[in-house]
């Protein structure tokens, strides 16, 4: 429900360019620091001549494919996820998914709250523990992503709506990352972007929306 | 073969289409797989997945035997959701809701549910569904909610609606819950269960909620169509078994979480015709005494708590109940309170039960 | 409830201010003494006032503040959303509270039901565990009272342990400092 909603939220009025943003007193990752990357929440959609939504396997398995060797080629120490479910690793995905709302909300969004004067200060607390105690790592980096593309159907509407006045929606990508700093459980950097360009499924697309997804990560 | 008419008016002479393959990931088909997927993951960690394994085991061989071949293919999921309804996704997965485990009498009325199901798996109506919506949108230019379709394939409630399609949408989901129908019952037949079960969860339905213009009733084909159908159906197939005490016997330890989940819906009058369908107990009079109560119907409430009494498996809530039931009267609560803390001295509310007395 | 504050937010005419550290008054009835982390929502429809420290999607201070007979609690009910009756025991606010919350799709487990003070008077805390179809599990605490026939009820929710731990001691302190008065109660109402 919240969920939904913030997805809605994001798709409403869409600005410029994504913000990087680091926590206080945060600049860069540690020398030395290991870092899981999360099981990616990703889904790519395709949207046909008449606005119907569908999801597109394919391009989702690219798009997660594409994200994971984009950050792996970075350095740095990457810890696997580990296989097998775990319910309190699964609390601290949906509190981190709750955390991450807020941060879109009330630190990159038009509802700002005047008591955190512009930082980005927002923790998981010592609930982040689990984690840590899972996959002796030092921080998490999540990434979520939902974005949309016009099928050639969709875009040939599309300019006939141009000529005739009509604005139709092309497609909108937005996607975060976070990371997260689990002995405290502070998120030290966030990122987020939405817009209308952009594209995750091939090519040097993609590479310019890893770019712009990872502007500013501090490793 | 014809997908859509394999099985009918043969009596149980058709033959099943072959199990699916997984789907290219490039199509239509593969995209929705994927995602329902991704979605029975989440399902997975649910914390409103019911997991008891002697409740799974018993709803999961129910499928099994309706869906023969197909078996190795579904998942069932019990969901604790209030409402009456099951859905199936095009990858196998099924979903019974609570509120669907608790209107069914016996184990044939559920069979007729989830064979019904099954027919839109075996129909692969999840796609034709998607493809329709497509070309009809195109010609319409209707936007749709895409995530809120996905989430509810199969005996789809709110779907239809937030896809805000017009009529011309209603009539094909009635097409196709129309052949759901006629698998479902000839499932059912060919796995033992009595046929004629397959009308009646649809007129308890009604008979519960009979000026509900729910979208439930809105997608699918009128009700008197059906029961007529159904009928025929049923007479054509012959008889069958109900297995009403396994079914009663499976559900019991949870039919009170699905009862108090009922209760809190709100739709008071539903309740006391569901209620008035099963066998009186103490756990039925219980809940009928709390439906009453908030309704304001306080004697009612009070003369159902006192019949739940002489029962063995009368909750201690009853006690509780019955005593604010009694403070609002104008009597006296003592026996009842102390009654309720004698039976559950770690109450949550029995800070304020002694402060009463 | 949450979901409804969701409704509120999309409205998209709201903002969020600063809550005054300090005495305060909410709708013009009950007056509380709070610290400097709160923010407030602003410009949202009627119903009940919205604090948070973190963001809504994580912890929410709500103040139903002399809800009368018939109504519920906060904004845009359904046809079949319970409603508060003036002879509602504090068991019926609770069931209330609950029925709420679970038609949101939500579950509901009472941990508590004590007499307490609030706004003054002789009234009624309960704490409680909801579960959200999606999110995290939050813990619940709130206070009551019902006064002139007409419900006072502050309700802290937040994702458990380390959120709600974080506002909790807090949240006490202010239903502890809370005091209704309104014109019919100020006489009975001691500072």
């Amino acid at each position: 429900m919240l969920r939904t909603a913030v997805f809605v939220l994001l798709a409403i009025p869409l600005a410029a360019l994504a913000q990087a943003r680091l926590a206080d007193g945060f600049a860069q990752l540690p020398a030395g620091a290991s870092i899981v990357l999360m099981p990616a929440d990703i889904e790519l959609f395709e949207i046909s001549a008449g606005g119907v939504i569908e999801p597109r396997a394919d391009w989702t398995r690219v798009a997660a494919a594409h994200i994971e060797r984009r950050l792996r080629s970075r350095s740095g120490q990457w810890k696997e996820f580990p296989a097998g479910s775990d319910p309190a690793v699964d609390g601290v995905f949906r509190l981190h998914r709750a955390v991450a709302d807020a941060i879109i909300v009330h630190h990159f969004g038009s509802l700002k709250l005047p008591t955190k004067e512009g930082r980005l200060d927002w923790s998981l607390g010592p609930d982040a523990a689990p984690l840590a105690a899972r996959t002796g790592a030092d921080y998490a980096l999540f990434t979520w992503v939902r974005d949309t593309y016009a099928s050639e159907a969709r875009k040939a509407t599309m300019v006939v709506g141009a000529l005739v006045g009509a604005a139709l929606g092309g497609g909108v990508q937005s996607a975060y990352m976070s990371l997260v700093e689990l002995k405290t459980g502070r998120v030290v950097w966030f990122n987020r972007i939405r817009r209308l360009s952009g594209d995750l499924r091939e090519g040097d697309a993609a590479a310019e929306t890893l770019d712009a997804l990872l502007a500013g990560f501090p490793g | 073969m014809d997908r859509r008419t394999f099985l009918l008016g043969c009596g149980g002479c058709a033959v099943m289409p072959e199990r699916f393959t997984r789907p290219e990931a490039q199509s239509d088909e593969g995209g929705l797989w994927a995602y329902m997927d991704r979605d029975e993951e989440r399902l997975q960690r649910s914390p409103f997945l019911i997991r008891d394994p002697a409740l799974n085991a018993y709803v999961s061989s129910i499928a099994c035997r309706l869906a023969g071949d197909h078996c190795p293919d579904l998942r069932v999921y019990i969901v604790r959701t209030a409402q009456f309804n099951a859905t199936m996704a095009p990858n196998g997965m099924m979903q019974v809701w609570s509120g669907l485990l608790l209107r069914a009498g016996n184990e044939a009325q559920l069979a007729a549910i989830m064979g019904h199901e099954i027919g839109h798996y075996l129909l692969r109506h999840g796609v034709e569904r998607l493809r329709e919506a497509k070309s009809r949108a195109a010609t319409g230019q209707v936007l749709s909610i895409g995530l809120g379709f996905f989430q509810l394939l199969g005996a789809a409630v709110s779907s239809l609606a937030q896809l805000g399609l017009a009529a011309g949408g209603l009539a094909y989901g009635r097409d196709h819950e129309r052949a759901a129908d006629r698998i479902g019952i000839e499932l059912m037949a060919r796995a033992g269960y009595a046929p004629a079960e397959a009308a009646r969860v649809w007129s308890q339905l009604l008979e519960e909620a009979p000026a509900e213009q729910s979208i439930l009733f809105a997608t699918h084909p009128p009700l008197a169509e059906r029961k007529e159908v159904l009928a025929e159906a049923a007479a054509r197939l012959g008889g069958g078994h109900v297995n009403a005490e396994a079914y009663r016997e499976r559900l019991a330890p949870h039919r009170g979480a699905f009862l108090h989940d009922e209760i809190l819906r709100g739709h008071y009058g539903e309740t006391l015709v569901l209620l008035d369908r099963m066998p009186p107990d103490g756990e039925v009079l219980f809940y009928k005494g709390e439906a009453h109560r908030l309704r304001g119907e306080l004697q009612a409430a009070a003369a159902a708590y006192r019949s739940a009494e002489a029962y063995p498996d009368a909750p201690a809530e009853l006690f509780r109940s019955l005593g604010l039931v009694q403070r609002r009267l104008g009597r006296s609560p003592t026996r009842a309170f102390t009654r309720y803390l004698e039976l559950k001295p770690g109450a949550p509310d029995a800070e304020l039960i002694r402060a009463y007395l | 409830m949450r979901l409804l504050l969701v409704l509120v937010l999309l409205a998209g005419c709201s903002t969020m201010e600063r809550v005054e550290p300090g005495r305060t008054t909410i709708r013009d009835e009950l007056t509380v003494t709070a610290d400097a982390r709160w923010n407030r929502i602003e410009g949202g429809r009627d119903g009940a006032e919205v604090w948070t420290a973190d963001g809504t999607a994580l912890d929410v201070l709500a103040f139903y503040v002399g809800v009368a007979e018939g109504e519920t609690l906060g904004a845009a009910p359904s046809e079949f959303a319970p409603r508060f009756r003036t002879t509602m025991s504090p068991h019926d606010i609770v069931e209330l509270y609950e029925a709420l919350v679970t038609q949101e799709g939500s579950e509901f487990r009472l941990e508590r039901l004590g007499p307490a003070g609030f706004g003054g008077r002789p009234g009624f805390v309960f704490e409680h565990t909801t579960v959200m179809r999606e999110g995290p599990a939050l813990s619940g605490i709130a206070y009551g009272t019902v006064a002139g026939g007409r419900l006072y009820l502050l309700s802290y929710t937040a994702p458990r342990r380390y959120f709600f731990d974080k506002n909790l001691d807090q949240v006490r302190s202010i239903a502890a400092s809370a005091l209704i008065t309104s014109r019919e109660n100020e006489a009975s109402a001691s500072p």
